[in-house]
């Protein structure tokens, strides 16, 4: 009998992975996809017709208004940060405990590394299941003050990465089926797929068209975080949201509909955390897509570079005229 | 084989109801018509009306029939230039009719390469006043803008090729602004009276790309975007090793030779774009509602500020494929598409008021007609297909269009719709109720002899002209009826609004016969068809029932379509 392909040896784990939920971790190597997916395909995707028709009660039971009488059960609060193309949910991991009275919603197109953010959320809810108090977790970088103040601030207790999820969807197109218009505070677009090719950029995750959207689910005020490694792209990514809104046929807006936020050199970031206000903030988070993504680990072992852009919604302009 | 009137459009001046012109496209060709005497106008192109045309015409008759052929004796080693591909290659008449486009070279010698004669035209527009029109041909994704003269002659005042095909063309309320959404997502705006440069499609090192290019950027080197920190596997290493190599690969795609602008865009097909003017506490707002295949119909404000999303109109579980704003109720909207409703909107804040089945209607259609529906035998061949997701008992709404009647008795102006489904002939009547704020189903008429193709109402003499499909069997968007019956076939119908005994209103069909004799008579007059737009070609089928291959196919391998 031949040894098992890699194939079945992935079949046979996820499947033990998923009929006995464990605390233990998955493993990365068990969910490999090709790194790219057409955003223009239609996939096989299940999405709400309307925001209000998603079903989230598998997502965040938690978070879930039992005594509701209407179907589907809402969220007893929205959620307010979305990190499109999630990839493997670093971020999302790394943000739960430091942002636990908020929900934060991870959005893949990959179907594998979706299940596979599933299987690493489901582990770390097991591990950090309440009651007794928490035990000493494997990621090392969260401290230990958020995770009293998460459970002391919201009673009944609710466990650790009850507060983050993930789901496969299109994001470029189905966006408004999930958020309603200024929903989020915060949106992360974590190294996205680079799409070299001139041809291919109407694939790039930020456009000029896709900005509109953006715009749409953001509330202002609210925050969007781009990082990647190709330099290009950065640039790309700081014209589409910083000469948005200036166009028009000469009528157009003199400012943009997004500001630049000024950001932390890289290694800074400790300093502003602990300035307070928008600058801690926005040096935590800053921090966090630098070094608490997969890719943002990857880019700085292998010694490259990471070209962050943060930017604040404004209010939407005045009518013409009005 | 006469090609059917794939678009109708009526154009009328105001104040002059005997002059009103029905524009009716058949295959390439535009026809022109009076709508009140049922006179034959003029036909573009035609040789007389313009220099341009008359060369056309001349290639045409000398090409007898099939287009240019394809291989041109590249005499350079240059790469040859860009394809256009002008029909689907899968004909059954065989003729290859991929069309190499030259820039214009001084030889006239590539100038017989050029498109013998213009694809078909899929989307009609018109201004209000009636003095000009706009016809898109698809497969040359080329705009072209005419002056609509009194006696019925069409003047090209302007040709523009877009960068991807456009699905629909809409004027904005000023009309002074062509807005165009195309099949790659986006919406442009291009001023109707553009300039009419001719379309660039030669490389830059021609002498004409130098001339306009003047404008242009000086080319820069070109400097791969990725970088040895950023690519890592093997494969991606040696082809960023081959880039760099390369000191300057290739030009920069041209940018469009006339004056337009990027409004808007989906991550989709998109179906249809309308735009509207509502006040809003005493101030005209403009607002661009666009849709799309993936379900979304999105309202926007209006140029210039239309990259802010205002809302959504959600509630649609398939692919959209028309929005009609009705201008005496401008805060409702009415779509169409795959979903076999009809449904209504308040689009303002994005709520259904009224999802109307067009199902059942369409199944009495078909029992009277003697097909038995699908739903009414339910064997297990039925079963089967509704469990794997057959399509070959849906069908979607093709057109919405809108009238104003009143009534003899009491002077109060109501907003009639009619509707039509590919694949079906029939014409379905509604009747907006304003004060429940609900559509009413007010009558179907037919089976008609065919299917029904495109719907034009002629507000100031109270009717509708409909074309139709003269090639397949009613009910059917594939089956070729016989010679016979086609031969008794007319091509066009004419239905009088009027009310009947309960002063309700409805509609009389046969009206008009010198409109439509007039109609008849001139599409077997036409001299030229080519080969691949003749009746049993499946581009014929798909420029009469694009819709249905908008639909997503359900089932498919999940891994196969992400690999």
């Amino acid at each position: 009998m031949p040894p098992p392909t890699k194939r079945q040896k992935r079949e046979q784990y996820r499947q033990t992975h998923q009929t006995n939920p464990s605390t233990s971790l998955p493993k990365k190597k068990f969910y490999r996809q090709r790194a790219h997916a057409n955003p223009f395909s239609d996939h096989q995707l299940t999405y709400p017709t309307i925001p209000s028709q998603m079903d989230w009660s598998p997502h965040y039971p938690a978070f879930i208004n039992p005594n509701a009488t209407t179907s589907p059960k809402p969220l007893t609060k929205p959620i307010t940060i979305a990190d499109i193309g999630c990839g493997f949910g670093g971020l999302l991991v790394a943000l739960a405990p430091l942002l636990p009275s908020s929900l934060l919603l991870g959005l893949e197109i990959r179907t594998q590394v979706t299940e596979y953010v599933q299987d690493r959320i489901s582990a770390l809810r097991a591990q950090h299941a309440p009651p007794p108090l928490p035990p000493p977790i494997s990621t090392s970088s969260l401290p230990s003050p958020d995770r009293s103040a998460s459970a002391s601030s919201s009673p009944p207790l609710v466990g650790l990465y009850q507060n983050i999820s993930v789901l496969r969807t299109n994001t470029m197109k189905f966006l408004p089926n999930f958020f309603s218009r200024h929903q989020l505070s915060h949106i992360f677009l974590c190294f996205p797929d680079p799409h070299f090719k001139t041809r291919k950029h109407k694939a790039r995750i930020v456009s000029e068209t896709l900005c509109a959207e953006y715009a749409y689910v953001l509330r202002p005020g609210g925050y969007v975080f781009t990082i990647t490694d190709v330099e290009e792209l950065g640039m790309w990514m700081g014209e589409r949201f910083g000469g948005f809104g200036k166009r028009g046929d000469g009528g157009g807006e003199e400012r943009g509909l997004f500001e630049r936020v000024e950001v932390p050199e890289e290694g800074e970031e400790g300093v502003w955390e602990r300035e307070g206000g928008e600058r801690a903030e926005v040096g935590m988070l800053v921090r966090c897509v630098r070094e608490e993504t997969e890719e943002g680990k990857k880019v700085g072992r292998n010694g490259g570079r990471k070209f962050v852009g943060v930017w604040r919604r404004r209010e939407d302009p005045a009518w013409p005229g009005e | 084989m006469p090609h059917p009137y794939q678009c109708l459009l009526y154009c009328s001046r105001p104040g002059q109801a005997e002059a009103g012109i029905l524009v009716a496209s058949s295959g390439p060709y535009i026809h022109t018509f009076n709508v009140h005497n049922g006179t034959y106008l003029s036909t573009w192109p035609s040789g007389q009306e313009t220099g341009k045309s008359s060369k056309d015409d001349a290639t045409a008759e000398l090409g007898s029939g099939v287009t240019a052929e394809t291989e041109t004796h590249q005499e350079d080693s240059q790469r040859p230039r860009k394809r256009q591909k002008l029909s689907p290659p899968r004909d059954d008449s065989g003729s290859s009719t991929e069309i190499v486009v030259n820039g214009e070279d001084e030889d006239g010698q590539n100038r017989r390469l050029k498109p013998a004669i213009s694809p078909p035209v899929i989307k009609l527009a018109g201004t209000s006043n009636g003095h000009h029109v706009v016809a898109v041909t698809g497969e040359d994704k080329c705009i072209r803008v005419f002056e609509l003269l009194e006696d019925g002659c069409l003047i090209q005042l302007s040709e523009r090729v877009m960068p991807k095909r456009p699905c629909a063309v809409v004027l904005t309320p000023d009309e002074s602004t062509l807005l165009c959404a195309d099949k790659f997502g986006d919406v442009h705006s291009l001023p109707l009276m553009g300039q009419t440069h001719e379309p660039i499609l030669c490389s830059a090192d021609d002498k004409q790309g130098l001339e306009n290019g003047s404008k242009e950027p000086p080319q820069r080197d070109f400097v791969p975007s990725a970088s040895s920190l950023t690519v890592h596997t093997k494969g991606n290493r040696e082809a960023l090793r081959q880039q760099q190599k390369i000191k300057n690969p290739k030009a920069e795609k041209k940018s469009l030779n006339f004056d337009h602008q990027l409004l808007l865009g989906h991550v989709s097909l998109l179906t249809d774009v309308t735009c509207v003017s509502i006040s809003s506490s005493n101030k005209m707002r403009n607002y661009i509602l666009s849709s799309d295949r993936d379900e979304h119909i999105r309202v926007s404000r209006g140029i210039p500020q239309a990259h802010i999303i205002e809302g959504y109109c959600l509630g649609h579980t398939e692919f959209i494929s028309k929005l009609c704003i009705p201008p005496a109720h401008p805060h409702l909207l009415i779509s169409g598409g795959g979903d076999e409703s009809l449904f209504l909107w308040d689009w303002h804040p994005g709520k259904i008021r009224q999802k109307l089945d067009l199902r059942r209607p369409v199944e009495d259609l078909k029992r009277r007609h003697g097909l038995e529906p699908a739903s009414a035998k339910p064997t297990i061949r039925d079963q089967e297909a509704a469990v794997s997701g057959d399509l070959e008992d849906k069908f979607a709404i093709s057109n919405i269009r809108v009238h104003d009647w009143s009534s003899s008795k009491v002077n109060k102006l109501e907003t009639g719709i009619i509707v039509s489904c590919e694949g079906i002939p029939a014409l379905f009547h509604f009747r907006i109720d304003t004060e429940a704020g609900k559509i009413e189903h007010m009558g179907t008429y037919g089976p008609l002899e065919g299917n029904v193709i495109d719907v034009a109402v002629i507000q100031d003499q109270g009717a509708v002209v409909y074309s139709m499909d003269t090639v397949h069997e009613a009910f059917s968007t594939t089956t070729v009826a016989t010679d016979q019956v086609q031969k008794e076939r007319f091509p066009i119908g004419v239905m009088k609004i009027t009310e009947n005994a309960r002063s309700n209103m409805c509609m009389q069909q046969h009206q008009h016969p010198q409109l439509i004799t007039a109609m008849e008579q001139c599409i077997q007059r036409q001299s030229f068809i080519p080969e691949n737009l003749t009746a049993k070609g499946k581009s014929m089928r798909d420029l009469l029932y694009g819709l249905e291959s908008l639909r997503k196919r359900g089932g498919e391998e999940q891994n196969v379509r992400d690999d």
